[in-house]
């Protein structure tokens, strides 16, 4: 049986976020979150992916959902999230959960890392 | 997204809310006590004071506030005392507004801090962590804060936070017992630990109405030849006074209002009981958190203090060299019993640091400073001897306590009037 990995993207624990002014502010709040003493903000679309972060979310589930509410292809979308993703797991504000998919596509094991 | 500056972040936050009213910033007393007795205190009390104690809000308190202080927009946070860590579960309090999201700011003595407690803070990152030194020197720190062996203790937990690369600023109080080690205590700080070091003498009465801290305040000229003996002060200051004096008219207060600062429009305090009010050091105003809400206090309370109306005209409303004097109302409140009287102090202090630049002060009504008050020859004097470089505060030597007022801190009477309320509720 061969295993696929399929990334999926949560929030770290390790960090909170704040809606200041309208503005989406991610503060990391303890050691292994990155840059302690950053402060992340998000344009409106990053804050729409980092609301979607709250739950596991893939890059295929991200990109359906900014194509279904933004003026944007499918393929510019997928290049923007996969770079966004990119920067959120480099500064340690999401982890990724693997999840490892058999060959025949059934559900066998999930687990979580932290992001870098 | 954006990774900004902090100063940055800092204005862009401030500019969103410009024109709005929001608790942007808050300031959360944990205790009043402290293991420290330092004679210019203006809250303090015994580590044994049971009252004290026993009326502190609870960590499940702190915590509910904390929620409310989330849902009202605040982003930082200020705990500061007494001695922060003089509350055994201050860790715990602290830990729980890191996990909402605050940007905290710790002010503290740094003498209970424990090799447990700088590896929390190294794991649970403040903001910044202000320790206040009170001497270069084991002689005069402990001098002014009366407790043998805190100095030890105070350089042990400078020690303890820069060895795990915390945010750690350095800061004093000048008074007339340490006024001597000032500038040793800030070349200790910026050369022996790289950390920065500010001053800012500004001793207040105590919030119980004790006139105690008065004792060892500084005279106006001490404090004048203090700023200006450090060039980048002296300059900064002359930088304020051209800006002020460049108007033509004083710059226009917040209306008719009492209050003209922050307080009530972006930041506010909360008291060790729960007690919210528009900064640490204004107390006739006051909210009983415990039988409300953080909101309701904000929305209705503070709003009503904050939009008090003046009843009289002072001579600081058409004053021109406002940014160089440290006067406001809870000032007013704390030294005269009222937020609307010039506390002449305050107004000696930066009439003399306008007449030390050699600058002159434009006629603002009938100021014991200004020529033909009863104060003016005295402040013009010291104003020369300070200019003329008469004054050597490199050579000054230890300070003694300079009025017989100490015995008032023992008291534990307050001043009697009521004028405030204070003396009814805090005890010294």
């Amino acid at each position: 049986m061969t295993a696929v990995g399929r990334e999926r993207y949560l929030r770290s624990s390790k960090v909170v976020s704040r809606e200041i002014a309208d503005e989406t502010l991610v503060v990391p709040i303890r050691g292994g979150a990155g840059d302690l003493n950053s402060i992340f903000s998000f344009n409106p679309i990053g804050s729409d992916l980092w609301n979607l972060l709250e739950k596991e979310v893939s890059v295929e589930e991200m990109t359906s959902w900014v194509t279904d509410h933004y003026d944007v292809s499918e393929e510019q979308a997928l290049e923007d999230i996969r770079e966004f993703m990119g920067e959120l797991v480099g500064a340690g504000l999401v982890t990724t959960v693997t999840q490892q998919v058999a060959s025949t596509g059934e559900f066998e094991s999930v687990h979580a890392s932290r992001g870098i | 997204m954006q990774v900004a500056e902090y100063s940055r972040f800092s204005g862009l936050v401030h500019e969103k809310y410009l024109g709005k009213r929001a608790p942007v910033e808050v300031s959360i007393e944990v205790t009043h006590r402290c293991p420290l007795e330092c004679l210019h205190c203006y809250n303090n009390l015994p580590m044994s004071d049971v009252e004290a104690r026993s009326s502190e809000m609870t960590l499940e308190e702190h915590c509910r506030l904390l929620d409310q202080l989330r849902d009202a927009g605040c982003l930082w946070v200020l705990y500061t005392g007494g001695e922060i860590f003089a509350r055994k579960d201050f860790p715990d309090i602290y830990k729980a507004a890191k996990q909402r999201g605050f940007l905290i700011t710790l002010f503290t003595n740094g003498t209970l801090i424990t090799p447990a407690i700088a590896d929390m803070l190294a794991e649970w990152r403040p903001f910044a962590i202000e320790i206040t030194l009170y001497g270069a020197t084991q002689e005069t720190y402990e001098a002014l804060t009366q407790i043998p062996g805190s100095f030890e203790r105070c350089m042990r937990g400078i020690r303890l936070l820069l060895g795990r690369n915390l945010p750690l600023k350095l800061k004093t109080v000048p008074t007339s017992v340490n006024r001597h080690e000032v500038y040793e205590m800030k070349r200790m700080a910026e050369e022996d630990f790289g950390v920065e070091f500010k001053f800012d003498p500004l001793v207040n009465p105590r919030i119980d109405c004790s006139a105690s801290p008065l004792g060892v305040r500084l005279s106006p000229e001490e404090v004048v030849a203090l700023d200006y003996h450090d060039p980048k002060r002296r300059e900064e200051y002359s930088r304020l006074a051209a800006h002020d004096l460049a108007e033509r008219e004083a710059p226009e207060r917040d209306s008719d209002h009492v209050y003209f600062c922050g307080g009530g429009i972006s930041a506010c305090a909360v008291d060790p009981t729960g007690k919210m009010s528009i900064c640490v050091i204004s107390h006739q105003d006051t909210y009983e958190w415990r039988n409300g809400s953080f909101q309701d206090g904000w929305d209705n309370f503070l709003w009503k203090t904050r939009t008090k109306k003046r009843t009289r005209q002072t001579r600081c409303d058409r004053c021109r060299i406002q940014s160089l004097c440290s006067m406001c109302p809870a000032n007013g409140e704390l030294e005269m019993g009222d937020a609307e009287s010039p506390v002449d102090f305050l107004c000696q202090v930066a009439h003399m640091r306008a007449y030390a630049l050699g600058l002159e002060v434009p006629e603002h009504g009938d100021c014991p400073m200004c020529p033909g008050g009863t104060g003016y020859a005295e402040t013009m004097q010291s104003a020369e001897r300070i200019e003329n470089h008469q004054i050597d505060v490199g050579s000054w030597l230890p300070g003694t306590v300079n009025s017989p007022l100490l015995p008032v801190l023992q008291s534990k009477e307050g001043c009697g009037t009521s004028a405030c309320g204070s003396c009814s509720s805090h005890h010294g």
